[in-house]
């Protein structure tokens, strides 16, 4: 059996990285009880994976994870969410688990787009960064890897980019399906000093905010959080929603 | 409770594995800090992963805990690269449970594991900016407590502690806390305090005794400055070890070295090995009972989520209910994908079967200790085991299909010659012979055997306590004649060396066995900037050198002088339980190889038994 999660990861978990995090929900999975697929071989491990790893230092609300199970055993999901939850540390939360047909793809070759909040604490900051995102026609962040350079047009590869998140969320609607009630809750709309966008992703060309930021320097500090991961091209539907 | 951390979120991005300072892991304990009386802060000066494997620390955490009018939190070493940042921006270290600063508590107890690591007590006391002279504290810094193995030489560290707690932590540290809280509450004097905690059963209170040497730079008298105080200080020994055991460990996002659960199934060594010092401290011998270890085991797993739960002694094949603990871990928790591991297992018919059912037979590999080469060497140090043994052991587990054994010896082992050293070389080679007299169809590839050498270090309360450590000149000599040695072997492409650096095995050595003027030694060396000296990439030779040309003491007085058993030791004034006497009987033995039995085979009075009513049962 299948299942995705969704779940939050805040505060000062965002300086656990990724490998710790596995083996973090691997004993969160223990401790609750559920009821995970293991692979087989002498040293059996749970079956699991993510839909796309966040890096050090930034927190989110729309991490997935996709996992094997045996059973439900004798919980529905939601109770599932409330087990796991009380076992947590509070900080690390599952806000849904949805069971999905044997045959679904796993997170992680689907994704193709994420959403992001960047906090830069400073109004005029943010205003300077919206200036010179649309201020240019194009925007080349070059990747370097070790074998190739790869030119990266960021005007194109970042699809959506507001200071408002008012005008972020009708732009979102425009070509995403997702949860805006969920998001809602961790956001405050008024908030000033931020920056909302939607980034092209996945496992070809995976864009970063910090991409942006790298590109238009002078602004360090800032923290971002992960709002949202989607599936699609030009049109996308949120990981949550089916 | 929102808490805020203590570090900044541009320095935590600056440092490497920040999730060392964060705290918040799992069973953490959280209290509201206005319903507290005391704060403890536990330390153990090393960085965080391995500090967080240390057992001792989980249980006096949960015991103090356990009191309601008691916080206890945790720190541990800040690593090298926020060191920096820290007495840079002048920020104070803090403990992990609510990010406040270390000076602001009651009590920061520090436990000592290893000598390598008292100029990190330094660092740890010189971050949390507590003077790091016991005399230069007042009233409203935090009274430091040392403890664990060190502690019972605590000599050495003596200027930088207020109190030294000899034994195990079960006993005494409530009595301790309760006259803390009761002397607190009133016009609180630190000095008053100290003299009346001095006079618990256990706590050694170094200011208040003094310490005079003859004109060969001997101890000559060693006296409390008041007549009240006792003259020797008994070490704590849990009698009943059903009483705390922390179902509930702690448990790090980040891979610690000790990375599972861990369950203590027996205190103390019947084995008597003249050169371990666990195995007369420990002493005497305490099993806990199976039923009860059999559901600490399950609740640790339910608390904890681990996925391997580890059974803990000094000599878990001695441990009466050993073969029922294992097989019953084995059935609960194999469905629940729960590993077993086994450390400290001598190899025989039931270890090779349980092993070939908890591990990848082709991945492991199989461990002997011998710690000596040859018979005469063995039956020196009391360790009971035979090339034969060793040997039949060995066939058993090739038999079985391993392929892989790691081998510890001990260099500069007393009265050692060079040809007990080529012996090394010589039981390496016989291993090996012996796997490839097993048919080439039978066998699982190449024989692969590594030889570890450790270089010896005496230690207080060890029947060894008297006797002349090597220099590191001859230790590094030694190691050169056993790579010889090794490469003149058949089958030596087989065989790999790894061995200790000569070095930090003689400073160890100082520490060990060194009295109270080695103080100032350490404090030139952690002001010369050592640190972390356990680490080889930090371990700086030359400083501590210069340490002690500058301080004019000669490291040989402490490690390569032979001492007579007349004469007055630092540690002399810790009654261990296990008597002079038997040391000395020991040591004569040791010189003429003369093999002692184990306790279960005989006892042989060594004195340990008045800490249990009816003595030792076996």
């Amino acid at each position: 059996m299948k299942a995705r999660l969704r779940f939050v990861k805040l505060g000062e978990m965002q300086y656990i990285g990724h490998l710790d995090l596995m083996r973090y929900f691997q004993k969160l999975f223990r401790r609750s009880g559920l009821y995970m697929s293991y692979s087989k071989g002498f040293n059996p491990h749970q079956i699991m994976s993510f839909a796309s790893p966040l890096g050090v230092g930034l927190t989110s609300i729309g991490e997935y994870l996709d996992i094997s199970l045996e059973s439900l055993g004798e919980h529905t999901e939601s109770e599932w969410i409330d087990i796991i939850n009380a076992r947590s540390n509070g900080l690390i939360l599952v806000t849904a688990f949805m069971i999905m047909p044997d045959d679904t793809k796993p997170s992680m070759s689907l994704l193709g787009a994420a959403s992001y909040r960047v906090e830069l604490f400073s109004e005029d900051a943010v205003k300077d960064v919206e200036r010179f995102f649309y201020g240019n026609e194009s925007i080349v962040y070059i990747k370097e890897t070790k074998k190739s350079k790869k030119e990266i047009d960021l005007r194109k590869e970042i699809p959506i980019l507001s200071a408002d998140y008012n005008v972020f969320s009708d732009e979102m609607s425009k070509i995403c399906i997702y949860d805006h009630d969920y998001e809602k809750k961790y956001i405050d709309a008024g908030e000033k000093g931020c920056i909302y966008m939607l980034c092209r992703a996945g496992s070809v060309l995976n864009i970063k905010p910090e991409m942006l930021f790298d590109i238009y320097g002078k602004i360090t500090g800032y923290q971002i959080m992960r709002l949202d991961m989607l599936s699609g091209e030009d049109k996308y539907v949120s990981m949550s929603v089916g | 409770m929102d808490r805020k951390l203590a570090l900044e979120r541009n320095i935590l991005m600056s440092v490497e594995k920040p999730a060392r300072y964060i705290g918040n892991e799992i069973n953490m304990v959280k209290k509201d800090l206005n319903d507290i009386d005391i704060r403890f802060c536990m330390c153990f000066p090393d960085v965080y992963e391995i500090g967080m494997s240390h057992l001792g620390i989980q249980i006096l955490y949960d015991m103090f805990n356990k009191r309601d009018d008691t916080y206890c939190e945790r720190v541990y070493s800040p690593w090298k690269d926020l060191d920096e940042i820290m007495r840079r921006e002048n920020i104070p270290l803090f403990a992990l449970e609510s990010q406040q600063p270390v000076k602001d508590f009651d009590f920061l107890g520090i436990t000592l594991q290893y000598e390598m690591c008292y100029t990190n007590v330094l660092q740890v006391l010189d971050l949390s900016q507590i003077p790091l002279f016991a005399a230069d504290r007042g009233n409203d810094d935090p009274i430091v407590i040392g403890g664990g193995p060190c502690s019972y030489n605590p000599e050495p560290l003596a200027d930088f502690f207020d109190i030294f707690y000899i034994g195990e932590g079960e006993t005494v540290y409530d009595e301790l806390l309760d006259l803390y809280k009761d002397m607190r509450n009133k016009d609180y004097d630190r000095h008053e305090f100290l003299r009346k905690a001095a006079m618990i059963e256990g706590l050694y209170v170094p200011s208040l005794y003094s310490v005079e040497y003859d004109a060969n730079g001997l101890i000559s008298s060693f006296e409390p400055i008041y007549e009240e105080l006792p003259h020797k200080i008994r070490k704590q020994a849990a009698t009943d070890l059903e009483e705390y055991y922390p179902k509930n460990p702690l448990v790090p996002y980040i891979k610690v070295t000790q990375d599972r659960a861990v369950l203590e199934i027996m205190r103390g060594c019947i084995r008597g090995c003249r050169f371990c010092q666990a195995g007369m401290i420990y002493r005497p011998l305490r099993e806990r009972n199976a039923d009860y270890l059999k559901s600490l085991a399950g609740e640790m797993i339910d608390s904890t989520g681990y996925e391997e739960i580890s059974l803990s002694s000094l000599s878990s094949s001695d441990c009466s209910c050993i073969k029922e603990m294992v097989y019953y871990l084995i059935d609960e928790f194999s469905d629940k994908k729960v590993n077993i591991s086994l450390p400290s297992l001598r190899i025989d018919a039931f270890s090779l079967d349980v092993m070939s059912k908890v591990q990848d037979i082709r991945k492991s590999s199989l461990t002997f200790a011998p710690e000596a080469g040859s018979q005469r060497m063995r039956d020196v140090i009391n360790k009971g085991l035979t090339e034969e043994i060793i040997l039949s052991g060995a066939m058993d587990a090739f038999k079985s299909g391993w392929n892989r054994v790691k081998l510890y010896f001990m260099l500069g082992l007393p009265t050692e010659t060079y040809d007990d050293i080529e012996a090394i070389a010589k039981l390496a080679e016989s291993i090996a012979e012996e796997y490839y007299t097993i048919p080439k169809e039978e066998r699982n590839g190449k024989v692969n055997i590594v030889v570890s050498t450790s270089l010896f270090v005496p230690k207080p309360f060890t029947p060894f306590q008297w006797v002349s450590m090597n220099k590191a000149e001859e230790f590094t000599d030694k190691k050169g004649f056993l790579m010889s040695k090794i490469k003149e072997q058949l089958n030596q492409k087989s065989i790999k060396y790894n061995c200790h650096d000569s070095e930090v095995s003689v400073l160890e050595g100082v520490f060990a066995r060194g009295d109270r003027r080695c103080a100032k030694v350490i404090y030139s060396a952690y002001k010369k900037g050592c640190m972390f000296d356990s680490w080889s990439e930090f371990f700086d030779a030359g400083k501590w050198e210069e340490a002690f040309l500058e301080n004019d003491i000669d490291p040989s007085f402490y490690t390569a002088r032979e001492r007579s058993t007349g004469e007055m030791l630092p540690w002399d004034f810790i009654d261990i339980g296990v008597t002079k006497e038997f040391l000395i009987r020991e040591y004569e033995n040791s010189k003429k190889a003369v093999v002692t039995p184990n306790c279960k085979e005989k006892c042989s009075g060594c004195g340990a038994s008045s800490y249990l009513k009816g003595g030792c049962r076996f």
